[in-house]
This record gives structure tokens, sequence and C-alpha cells, in this order.
């Protein structure tokens, strides 16, 4: 049985290897543009390199079917639960000055920020513990489907522990490199992470104030709209879902486009709202949504319809129980 | 290469989601419950309700529906308070056809929401439903109208999973102002 399962991994790794023409470049040649690019010392940066390890476990963790495969139903039970919605709860009251203060310079509310430190880390508990030097050198080198994006993930977290002053050789983080309480990957901490405490530093690991600032700074700069509708009910004409199913993962049509191809919305936001169609698999049947741009806010965060319904339904449930025990 | 494995799986999968299980509205196929003797309203002046002193005493019923116009003047953060209101019978919930479908407060009806219709509290009030059975209790928001003998309460879909109603729809329910 493991024989099997190991050779349908390896067999789901070559096919997909087919997908992507992704460009293998050797950590020889990696360490070269670093040294040319960014001035980094050839062999200090070898040396580095050399200590990392390529991790078996982390290209198995890559290779296992995504969480999308699971109908939305069970893929909701993982994370909309007493024990993650409690926990939310907590975690807002130890935070609110820092939650406040996120809402009134970013726009974001406390439970959108709470649900996704709830989704990602579970408030800091399942920070990841993956050397990230590790992670990002596997996938880097020996994982061609993505070696590209790796690549300048690696790029990033060797600029980062620079510009920071932090070891390389120190940060943990998931099996794909992300890191801290909120999980940023390298490319994102250096774009989107903010010292929200001013104590000098972008601690994303270990201090809940930059995490809660960075992540509704992340949501702040992709667009959030303060106050407005993340995702509504709807319902629609059969014959026009396959229709609104192929449209694109975006809320690139208006209301009144996506109402005249059958959607049959209730609501009563304007006709020019940009919006997109959402299918769910309930336990009861195939529900459908419209989704807003701040839902299509929170996909940025993790590409998934899945992911972004269970940060909007718990964040939900947090506010909803967190007004309860106030 | 195991590519015919591959497209098995996806046949499967596609099947998977294709069983799309057919439901009527749950309201309609539940049998009537016979009356219990207990009263359905308990007055206020129970002991074991408690009535904080700064809350002003909401007087019910407030039978007439918001017109969804008006509702939109007002906030929907402002909850409507009705501490002094408890009673007890059996729930109803919508059915899945119910999704996306306008409530008298202007709301969109969800599967997923913490919602609940009502005959009389005041819409965007919330209470606090308990399965009297089981003790377990969900918080909802009063959003919509209903008048259905013998039921007391309409709540949406996850409200009732969460108490357990899917399972045993014929338990007694306590509704308690908040």
């Amino acid at each position: 049985m493991k024989h099997y399962q190991v050779y349908i991994q390896f067999a789901l790794l070559f096919f997909c290897s087919f997908n992507v023409t992704a460009e293998v470049v050797s950590q020889e040649t990696f360490i070269d543009r670093m040294v040319e690019e960014h001035a980094f010392d050839k062999s200090d940066l070898t040396q580095l390199l050399n200590k990392a390890k390529v991790k078996k476990s982390i290209l198995k963790a890559m290779s296992r079917p995504a969480g999308k495969a699971k109908p939305w139903y069970e893929y909701r039970l993982i994370f909309i639960k007493d024990k993650r919605i409690n926990g939310g709860v907590n975690f807002w009251k130890e935070n609110v000055k820092a939650l406040k203060r996120a809402k009134a310079t970013y726009g974001v509310p406390p439970e959108i920020i709470v649900a996704i430190i709830g989704v990602e880390t579970l408030y800091g508990k399942n920070k990841g513990n993956f050397r990230v030097i590790d992670a990002l050198k596997t996938l880097a080198f020996h994982y061609p489907r993505r070696a590209d994006f790796f690549r300048s993930e690696l790029e990033h977290y060797l600029l980062l522990t620079r510009e920071e002053k932090l070891n390389p050789l120190a940060q943990k983080g998931s099996y794909a490199g992300a890191m801290g309480i909120g999980q940023f990957m390298p490319s994102s901490f250096r774009r989107y992470a903010v010292d929200f405490d001013g104590d000098g530093k972008r601690n994303i690991w270990t201090n809940n104030v930059d995490a809660i600032g960075s992540v509704a700074n992340y949501f702040h700069r992709f667009g959030w709209e303060t106050g407005q509708p993340v995702i509504k009910a709807t319902q629609v004409e059969t014959k026009a879902v396959e229709k609104l199913l192929s449209l694109a993962f975006e809320p690139q049509y208006t209301l009144q486009q996506l109402k005249q191809m059958g959607l049959r919305y209730q609501g009563d936001e304007a006709d020019n709202t940009p919006s997109m169609f959402i299918d769910l698999e309930t336990k009861i049947g195939t529900a459908y949504w419209v989704g807003f741009k701040n839902y299509y806010v929170i996909t940025r965060y993790n590409h998934s319809k899945h992911y972004a319904m269970a940060v909007f339904q718990l964040a939900e449930e947090i506010a909803n129980r967190y007004e309860q025990t106030r | 290469m195991n590519k015919p494995g591959k497209f098995s799986l996806i046949a499967v999968s596609l099947l998977a989601a294709c069983t799309v299980v057919s439901h009527d509205n749950a309201t309609d196929t539940l049998p009537l419950l016979e009356k219990t003797s207990a009263p359905l309203v308990v007055p206020p002046s129970q002991p074991e309700i408690v009535v904080p002193v700064e809350e002003e005493i909401e007087v019910l019923p407030v039978a007439l529906p918001l017109s969804s116009e008006s509702l939109k003047k007002t906030s929907l953060e402002k909850k409507e308070r009705v501490a002094n209101y408890v009673a007890q019978g059996t729930a109803s919930w919508y059915g899945f056809a119910a999704h996306g479908t306008k409530t008298a407060s202007g709301q969109i009806y969800d599967l997923y929401g913490m919602t609940a219709a009502h005959a009389s509290l005041p819409l965007l009030a919330q209470v606090k439903v308990k399965n009297i059975r089981t003790g377990k209790s969900v918080v909802v928001t009063i959003n919509d109208r209903f008048d259905e003998e013998p039921f007391l309460i309409k709540l949406s879909y996850w409200a009732a999973r969460r108490l357990g109603l899917d399972e045993n729809p014929l338990q007694a329910v306590e509704v308690r102002g908040q």
C-alpha cells in the first residue's frame, strides 16, 4: 500500500512536470545571479545554500492532492468548527487594540483579519516547523513544476533576511516556505509586511501586532473595500449555470451583465457592481453565490474559492460569537 | 503511466459532483406536532429571566415587518434588544430552494447564515435558540417573517443543523431574547 502511494505521487509529479515549462536553473547559476544582481558574496552564499537540506517530505507534501479536491461541505468542516471559532474570539480579545487600529488604518474589519490568521495557523499555533531555507531550496531546484516561482521566493528570502538582519538558517515556516502567524511568502513579506508596533522590526513570526497589521495591509493593498459586502447567496436560472461558471474567476462583470446571462440576484447592490459567480457543493445540493470585490481580495491570499468562502464564513461565526461574549 | 486510472478518477469525481440530492422544502415534510400543555410564552416575571436594569423592555409583539426601504436607513449594526422574550416550541427550517431569496428585512437568505424567521419579534433582533433536549444553542438574527402553526420559529438550514434538528426535527427549542 505504501509503495503504491509513493508510485502514484511520483506519477503525479511526473505528469505535472509536462504541464508547465519551467526553466530549471541549477543552484550554481542561481548563486551567480545573486552575486551579480544583489552583490552577495559567492562563497558565503554557496556555503549557506550547502547547509540547507533538500527534503523529500517537502516534495511529498507538495504533490499531495490539494484541498480543493474535497467537496465544499467537507472542506468547510475543517475550518468552521468550535475550536477555531472560540480561538478566534480569544485572539480578538487578546489583540483588540491592534485590531481596532488595523481597522482604522487599513479599513479591514477585525473578523476578517482574525479569520485569516485562524485558517492559516490556528492563531499562531501551527506556523510550520520547516526551515524556510530548506523548503525554498528544495522547491527551487527539485520541483520543476513551480521552480520559477520558488526560485524567485528564495531570492526574496535571501534579500529579506539580509534587510531585516535575520539568520537565514534559523527562520521557520511551512513546507512551502510560508512564514509566521499569517503565513507570508518571502515576496509578500517584502511588499506587504509592516512594523505595526513601531519597534523597528517586522516580526510576523512571534509578534501578533505586526502580524495583524501585515494581514490588514495586504488586504488594503489588494483593494479591500471598507463596509462593502463580500459574498451573497443568489438564485439563478438553471440553464444559465453552465455559462456563468465558464466566466473568469474574477469580478470582471457587472451585476447587470450577470443578470442578463440568467443570474437572478435579489439583493440591492447597484447594477454596475463588479461581481463573480460562485458555486459550492453543500450537503443538500449545489448552491450559488455572487462574490464581490472583497471576496476576490480574499482569494489573493490563497487562490481558492473554498479558501475564500471558509475565511468569510469563519469571520461571520467569530464576529457573531464575539458579540455574544462582550 | 496510469492515465486510464487518472481518467477514471476524474469520472468518479464528476459523477460524485453530479449527484445532487433533490430536496423538498423541509417544512413541508415535517410531521405536525401536538401542542404541548406548557405555555408557549413564559411571562417576564419568571425568576430565571434576568432583565438588566439599564435596558429598555420592548413591548411585544411588534407585528408589522419593516419594509426593506426603511431598513436601509437604519444601521444594520444596531441590534434590536428583546431581553424579556422567552418561548418554547418546535422549529422548522428553510428549504434548499430558499437560498438566495429576499427576506422581509431585505437581507438575502443564505443557507449558511445564522438567521431565522419569526411571527412577531422585531426584525434584526437577536435571539438564542436552544435545543432543550441536548442543550446546544445558537444565536440567530431574526430577519424574516413567518407564521406557520405549530412552529415557533423558522431557522436557517445551518442554524437547524447546528442544533441537531436535521437528525431530530421534533426536539423542542427554547427561544430567548438577547
